[in-house]
């Protein structure tokens, strides 16, 4: 029996060895190996594609399986985190820079002409944190209206032009809503998918003051923004209730279910990014028009891009920066505008005549609208005195109140105000370094005034 | 008297002790790596600040995460959740006895019914949230159009409840779902085996004694099952406080409006979505003496009830 565990434990330390000894390198015969992790997008094969043809001398390997943010924090504080790391969304980007993930490229930006001024300017910010550059972005669009072009042929409603107020994409909703002929259910809904921040901002209102110290929810622009988001749901029936939403939501998540029921005619307008031509595109091809959001006060729409940054501890940190040259190069940026993964984020090359009249899909004659709302088009705000993700949670976890009409929307909005602010409170109390710089910003915003 | 190990005995004492520490090596380095030493990190942490995402260094702040627990009142709430989906334990318990009791008659097709109620135990946890996700689909789960029929023939108005997209419903169904998995599950098979174990005479005794079905299983077999009940309700209390995590998250993503949100997935929530790590091992360690205290409570009780064999 000793011999056996003897043997056993010599087998244990034998494949410890050959495991050490056959660990996978980063140097596949003179080329360096990048990683990258990702969305598991199939357009990324093309754009690996294109990326080695340009950097010849390394080799780009996608990593969609940590692409997760708990994962790419967790690799990266133990340093065995990818080289490049995609970034969705501000609250992400504050996160990362402030955990001290992502390298400061603001100098190699300088350097390569990789700045801030040749993207669109809604970029700036999903770019620079504190006046450094970390990131560049992958690609980037405004939200917009998409309308299914036979829908409207087939219940004689003009095409909207675009320029409407909230009350006239009302009316337009309410003509392309119709109920099932045996009364259960609806056979079209007239919108889906509108969001509650774009409609504060349409409102005049936001989430936060100025000087992001306070949460605003509670101003009367921002009740009657989310009051009358809900109005589409549950007082004017033409947007899907959340039940609804989720009956029809048949595959692939909510975002892929709109895009699936907008094809199949079962909304009239959904609100989208560029990228939903990706699917619409494909034969049956859906006859599609877009437009811009409508508005009540103010013209607004976010603006949603993706961002690589690079891992403050890659020992492969001037390779990957060719990554970010990549980013900004023209083979790239083309390949972003004719597969409609959105708009490429260096504002030129969508100025080329090619974005505008693409000869591969003529029928897509509103590019142009893509630049009119881009130019307009906004970032959230994050405030440095709260976690997002949490701000993020309390404002969900009230929305879902109210959809629930367990509350009305003022007391919903008030709701969620008080307690970000109450935590806004907590942690300039519990951080005296984060306290000093609010009250600097308070007294900053009060001399303003 | 003192016996005294002569130098060859002492000698060979340590060769074996060494010989065994050298065998166990392998398994305590894993056991120190992966269980030990984080579970003395994690007490550490629960006495910091440490954030994962924040620059500056996590501090010593004593008992201050544990104080802001207390007067934390999604943590209560989440407790409060946690609760309610134990409720259905003792649903589960007698579910499962009564599987049991039908299970260990002579029936056509023992093995089939065995296998087929014991599947769910067997199958991806994942694959049966879908699957009871779709169920409670308010407008084409199969749940809503035996409920709309049977009101419509009842002559009923209004319509069946949302389910999971519903605050007062999402926490029922869920329970419902876990009562449905647990029901035939190992509680089952263990009660089988216990069931097994009731010697035949009593229950002959009884009968000629004049004791009608019920009667027997009332005064003859149910005492016999009782530490098997005491075993399963100890282990279910454990897994239970522990529990609702992948549930939650699969189909309801702890919604609406953290109706689903149980301990388990807050200490996740504090833990990898807001990486307040120290917060979130504060909560666990909380857990964990609420966890021991039902324990001894259920020991204690138990004890009491119980008659070893």
């Amino acid at each position: 029996m000793k011999a056996f565990f003897a043997a056993a434990l010599g087998l244990m330390l034998c494949l410890t060895a050959i495991a050490w000894a056959i660990r996978p390198s980063r140097e596949h015969g003179g080329r360096t190996e990048i990683i990258w992790t990702t969305d598991p997008n199939p357009a990324r094969t093309e754009q690996v594609g294109i990326f080695e043809g340009l950097f010849p001398s390394l080799k780009l390997t996608i990593d969609s399986n940590n692409n997760d943010q708990s994962k790419v924090i967790v690799q990266t504080t133990a340093g065995i985190g990818p080289d490049v790391i995609d970034i969705y969304s501000r609250n992400q980007l504050f996160t990362y820079v402030e955990a001290g993930l992502l390298a400061d490229i603001t100098g190699r930006c300088q350097e390569a002409g990789t700045t801030p001024d040749i993207c669109w300017d809604a970029c700036r910010d999903m770019m620079v944190v504190d006046g450094r550059q970390y990131t560049f972005p992958t690609n980037g669009g405004p939200w917009l209206i998409f309308y299914n072009k036979t829908v409207f042929d087939r219940y004689r409603v003009p095409y909207p032009t675009g320029d409407w107020t909230w009350d006239q994409f009302v009316a337009v909703a309410r003509r392309l809503t119709r109920e099932n002929p045996d009364g259960i259910g609806y056979e079209c809904y007239g919108c889906m998918g509108l969001d509650w921040l774009e409609c504060i901002w349409q409102n005049g209102g936001d989430v936060y003051t100025d000087d992001l110290t306070r949460c605003i929810l509670d101003a009367p622009e921002d009740i009657e923004a989310i009051q009358w988001l809900m109005d589409l749901q549950l007082k004017y029936h033409i947007a899907p209730s959340p039940a609804e939403e989720a009956a029809m939501a048949t595959s692939g998540g909510w975002g892929q279910g709109m895009v699936t029921l907008f094809a199949a005619g079962r909304v009239a307008m959904v609100r989208m990014g560029r990228w939903g031509l990706v699917s619409w595109r494909k034969p049956p091809a859906v006859q599609v028009g877009l437009c811009a959001p409508p508005y009540k006060r103010v013209k607004a729409t976010q603006y949603i891009s993706r961002v690589s940054g690079l891992n403050a501890k890659s020992p492969y940190l001037d390779q990957a920066f060719d990554f970010i040259k990549f980013l900004a190069s023209e083979p790239y940026c083309e390949q972003i505008n004719r597969s409609a993964d959105n708009l490429a984020a260096v504002e030129s090359y969508c100025y080329a005549d090619e974005f505008l009249h693409n000869p591969e899909h003529p029928e897509e004659d509103y590019n142009d609208v893509l630049r009119q709302v881009t130019a307009y088009a906004r970032n959230q705000q994050v405030s440095p005195y709260v976690n997002p993700f949490v701000a993020e949670r309390i404002i969900n976890r009230y929305l879902d109140l109210m959809r629930n009409e367990v509350v009305t929307v003022e007391e919903g909005c008030r709701g969620a105000a008080t307690e970000i602010n109450a935590a806004i409170e907590t942690n300039t109390r519990k951080y005296p370094e984060l306290g000093a710089k609010y009250e600097a910003a308070r007294s900053e915003g009060r001399a303003e005034q | 008297m003192i016996l005294r190990l002569m130098p060859g005995q002492r000698s060979r004492r340590t060769q074996n002790t060494v010989t065994a520490a050298g065998f166990l090596l392998p398994n305590l380095l894993g056991f120190f790596a992966f269980t030990a030493v984080p579970l003395v990190f994690s007490l550490v942490m629960a006495f910091t600040n440490w954030e994962m995402t924040a620059t500056r260094a996590p501090e010593f702040v004593g008992l201050a995460n544990f104080g802001d627990l207390l007067h934390d009142r999604r943590f209560w709430h989440f407790f409060g959740n946690t609760a309610y989906l134990m409720m259905g334990i003792p649903l589960s318990i007698a579910g499962s006895v009564l599987l049991a009791v039908i299970l260990s008659q002579k029936l056509r097709g023992l093995v089939f019914w065995r296998t087929l109620y014991y599947l769910p135990t067997i199958t991806s946890g994942v694959a049966l949230f879908l699957l009871w996700k779709t169920i409670y689909n308010p407008e084409f789960g199969p749940l809503n159009s035996l409920l709309r029929g049977a009101m419509a023939s009842l002559g009923v108005d209004g319509k069946p409840p949302d389910w999971l997209l519903d605050v007062k419903w999402a926490k029922p169904a869920i329970m419902l779902m876990g009562v449905w998995t647990a029901i035939g599950g190992t509680n089952m098979l263990l009660y089988l085996a216990a069931l097994s174990n009731v010697p035949p005479e009593l229950t002959e005794a009884a009968a000629i004694d004049g004791a009608g079905p019920w009667a027997r299983f009332r005064h003859v077999t149910w005492p016999q099952l009782a530490p098997t009940t005491f075993f399963i309700v100890v282990m279910s209390c454990i897994g239970g406080l522990q529990g609702g995590f992948e549930q939650a998250r699969v189909m309801t993503n702890g919604g609406p409006a953290e109706s689903t949100v149980t301990l388990g997935y807050h200490i996740y929530m504090k833990g990898f979505e807001e990486f307040q790590l120290g917060y979130a091992s504060a909560i666990a360690w909380v857990l964990f003496v609420v966890i021991f205290a039902m324990t001894l409570v259920n020991w204690r009780f138990g004890q009491a009830h119980t008659e070893w064999q």
